[in-house]
């Protein structure tokens, strides 16, 4: 087990989906790939700002970090750190930018599209509708965006460089799918999704709602450098290895799989970890690069009557997998 | 002298003036004009003058796969940092890949133009399928697992994408992993490329000056595209023999005054180079020179400047702007101002602002007009951004 | 005619801005000769605006705006900015 430095806890947590969902009793299963919602209506309820100009993809983020915010039983620090997350970013305002400068008339290009296009202007937004001048970073990973933005995220609050985090994840998805499939590649079964997810974080436990236990790269297995052997067995083996020393008689634990997890895997992790349970959050908001923030925020949709542990295991296409481990404190009377 | 912080070990570069921090150097040292005029899109009849890295054109068009162009670029700034550290492919497996960059914009549109001037001609197209390609909207981070995978890289793999401080927030990020003792070594990559997207991106923002640059000058007009790569290898501060360059303080702070611009009254600036020489535990008096982030657009010059006067109470020590010489390079300039900043004093001088001729008395102050005598000390390396995202570095030499 | 005196033009621009800005504001309620621009004005519109705007009327009307300067002064008002697309 990791050497325990002081506590880093969950103070709030929301998980806005597709439908703008963003309670246990909004969400929905998806059957098949989701329409985006508009969400100006929302944004414009939640902040005093002229938000008008931000695109969809800010729209998602904004909402799913006020959310967030509003949940906290106390006012946010202002020496909160943003640590945002993305894989694709603001995808249909860049898709129109290409057409508007490099389509058949090539053309002059919308500021407006530019500006929201460029990689920090999301994040900005976010800061200005929390108040918050403090560091703020955005992490561009893939499919590891959020679990990486996490980490710089636990580790600033665990050495003082800020009071608390927001740490967040969101992704677009873009129609037609097969046009999104060049930018997230996913199998046949997959449905395609977006959300964001948003954990506020620090160091006092007064009314924590639960705790970050771990946030981890698990090592790749060796034999995959050798060329030979039980690549998925090895996998299993480590994978579990990272979990197990957490798992208590006494806590409720599930895995949360992320969207590159395959069957095998699943099964594979469930056989070496008998006491745990799945919890299947990708049906609620698809698969995009940063659906982790939504699982692992999901989690708190609910109060807990009981402590209960989550761990959210997902890999990339270069053989990297990371493993964030959370405990969800039972609700204060 | 401050114990903190990280040691630079290492620096490669490619950008505007050619391959290497030597050559980048002498371009710096002698003030030579590296800018190309060109005609940034048939509907703008002007030609600008932007920093592109030399031979590129002929690159791109010849590129089969955006790849094989982004790549290349990217290794040959690796290796040479390499060289300088002595760093082997052992070396290479536990460290920490991190590269800055506000996105990788000129791969997709290299492939959007593959795509749509043959599109049968796509390599590996085989029954009708085409070959999946990046996209118009970027998983920005498929580029550091690719370059990770190459360099046989096993530690964290990390892509920050903030616009302009991009590869400066990943040096910081950089520097807080090793001085945690997260990581003992990291190789920050900073690196952009010129994409017609984003320069008419700027244009439609009225932000460019199609003579080049001007930074603090009285008669400044905007920006002067560049492209570049830096590589910068950082490890724990444990040996003394490397330890002639460190990264020693920084910090990053969000603006949320206005989108594209800083406050003007400087006040942004100033929280964030404070915030910056505090960590390292230094007073104002103590910076021996600044490397300013320097745009040369009216307002940004103006903010900084501010900035800068506020935090040394009137007595500013000598301040220069580098992107007279290559560029502004968005994401990469954090990693390339830097590994220029260090040739330059590896080669025992501060350099001049190339394209500052005269105060601007709204200002008040000058930058550099000719270069200065290295010295041992503190130097402030400014990097600001959109979003409102502003980042200062503390480098001692010495 | 001039642009100012062309009330068909002058409800097109009105209609333009309040899309291309997404202004919830009902495009016959604005003034002609109310300033338009700066956050005391009926509109509110700042700078990022004003360059959204310079290329819509660009694309639309053909009308070029070469820099800040130019642009604040075309859009002053309504009618301002309907005398600059249609001068005669």
């Amino acid at each position: 087990m990791d050497k325990r430095k002081d506590p880093v806890y969950i103070l709030s947590a929301s998980a806005v989906g597709p439908n703008a969902d963003a309670t246990a009793a909004e969400r929905r299963v998806l059957k098949t790939d989701p329409e985006s919602c508009d969400f100006q209506d929302i944004v414009r309820q939640l902040t005093m700002h002229d938000f008008r100009r931000i695109g969809h993809f800010s729209e998602i983020s904004v909402t799913g970090s006020q959310i967030a915010i509003r949940r906290m039983a106390h006012p946010i620090s202002p020496n909160t750190g943003i640590y945002f997350s993305t894989g694709l970013g603001e995808v249909k305002k860049t898709v129109s930018m290409f057409e508007q400068v490099l389509g058949h008339e090539e053309g002059l290009v919308s500021p407006y599209s530019f500006v929201n296009s460029v990689s920090s202007t999301t994040s900005f937004y976010v800061a200005k509708a929390a108040r918050i001048e403090s560091r703020n970073i955005t992490v561009s990973q893939e499919e590891l965006s959020f679990e990486i933005a996490l980490r710089l995220a636990q580790t600033d609050i665990e050495d003082g460089t800020v009071d608390c985090a927001l740490a967040g994840g969101a992704d677009e998805l873009s129609h037609p799918r097969s046009e999104h499939m060049r930018r997230i590649k996913l199998e046949d079964r997959q449905i395609m999704g977006e959300g964001s997810g948003w954990l506020c974080l620090g160091k006092n436990s007064r009314n924590a709602i639960g705790e970050l236990l771990m946030v981890k790269e698990i090592p790749a297995p060796e034999c995959l450098c050798r060329g030979n052997g039980d690549v998925l067995s090895e996998w299993l083996n480590v994978a579990a290895d990272a979990i197990s020393p957490w798992i208590t008689e006494h806590e409720k634990t599930y895995l949360l799989p992320g969207f590159r997890l395959d069957k095998k895997h699943i099964e594979g992790l469930l056989n070496r970890l008998p006491q745990a349970e799945i919890k299947n959050y990708l049906k609620y908001c698809g698969c995009f690069h940063t659906a982790a923030a939504f699982g692992i925020a999901s989690v708190f949709d609910q109060p807990h009557s009981e402590p209960a542990l989550y761990f959210h295991v997902n890999s990339n296409l270069y053989g990297r997998t990371m493993v964030v481990g959370v405990r969800a404190f039972p609700a204060q009377p | 002298m401050s114990n903190k912080g990280v040691n630079i070990i290492g620096i490669g570069a490619v950008s505007s003036c050619g391959a290497g921090v030597k050559t980048l150097v002498e371009h710096i040292r002698e003030g030579l004009d590296s800018t190309s005029l060109v005609s940034i899109s048939p509907s703008i009849p002007e030609r600008f003058k932007v920093s592109f890295i030399p031979g590129r054109e002929e690159a791109v068009k010849r590129a089969k796969t955006a790849e094989e162009f982004i790549d290349a670029v990217i290794l040959k700034a690796v290796n040479e940092a390499m060289i300088q550290a002595e760093a082997d492919s052992k070396f290479l497996k536990d460290c920490a890949l991190i590269i800055g960059s506000s996105g990788f914009i000129l791969e997709a549109e290299i492939e959007y133009r593959i795509k749509n001037l043959s599109p049968k001609s796509l390599i590996g197209e085989q029954k009708g399928e085409t070959m999946p390609a990046p996209l118009a909207r970027l998983g920005a981070g498929h580029i550091a697992s690719r370059i990770a995978r190459r360099l046989g890289i096993n530690g964290p793999v990390i892509t920050i994408t903030t616009a302009c401080t991009s590869s400066a927030n990943a040096m910081l990020a950089a520097g807080g992993m090793i001085e945690r003792g997260d990581i003992k070594k990291a190789i920050v990559i900073g690196a952009e490329f010129i994409s017609a997207v984003t320069v008419s991106g700027f244009n439609s923002l009225m932000l460019l000056d199609p003579g080049g640059c001007k930074p603090f000058d009285a008669d400044r007009r905007g920006i002067q595209m560049g492209e570049a790569c830096a590589a910068i290898i950082m490890e724990k501060k444990e040996k003394t023999s490397k330890d002639r360059y460190s990264l020693c303080g920084w910090a990053n702070l969000c603006d949320t005054h206005n989108v594209v611009s800083s406050r003007l009254n400087g006040a942004s600036a100033y929280d964030v180079m404070l915030k910056a020489i505090k960590q390292v535990g230094i007073e104002p008096r103590d910076v021996t020179a600044i490397k300013a982030h320097g745009i040369a657009t009216p307002d940004n010059d103006t903010a900084e400047a501010g900035g800068i006067s506020l935090l040394f109470d009137g007595a500013a020590p000598p301040f220069t702007a580098l992107k007279g010489y290559i560029g502004h390079t968005l994401g990469a300039c954090g990693a390339i101002e830097t590994a220029a900043f260090i040739g330059c004093l590896d080669a025992g001088f501060i350099p001049r602002t190339f394209g500052f001729s005269e105060i601007d008395p709204a200002i008040g102050i000058a930058p550099l007009k000719t270069h200065l005598d290295a010295k041992r000390g503190y130097y402030l390396l400014n990097f600001f951004g959109f979003g409102g995202n502003n980042t200062s570095l503390v480098l001692r030499y010495g | 005619m001039v642009g100012s005196q062309d009330t068909h033009l002058k409800m097109e621009l009105k209609k333009l801005i309040v899309e291309t800005c997404r202004k919830k504001v009902a495009p016959e309620t604005i003034s002609d000769d109310a300033v338009i621009l700066g956050s005391d004005s009926a509109l509110g519109l700042d700078s990022l605006d004003v360059l959204e705007l310079s290329v819509a009327l660009k694309t639309r009307f053909g009308v070029r705006i070469v820099d800040s300067k130019d642009a604040l002064r075309v859009m002053k008002s309504i009618n301002a900015l309907a005398d600059a697309v249609q001068p005669e």
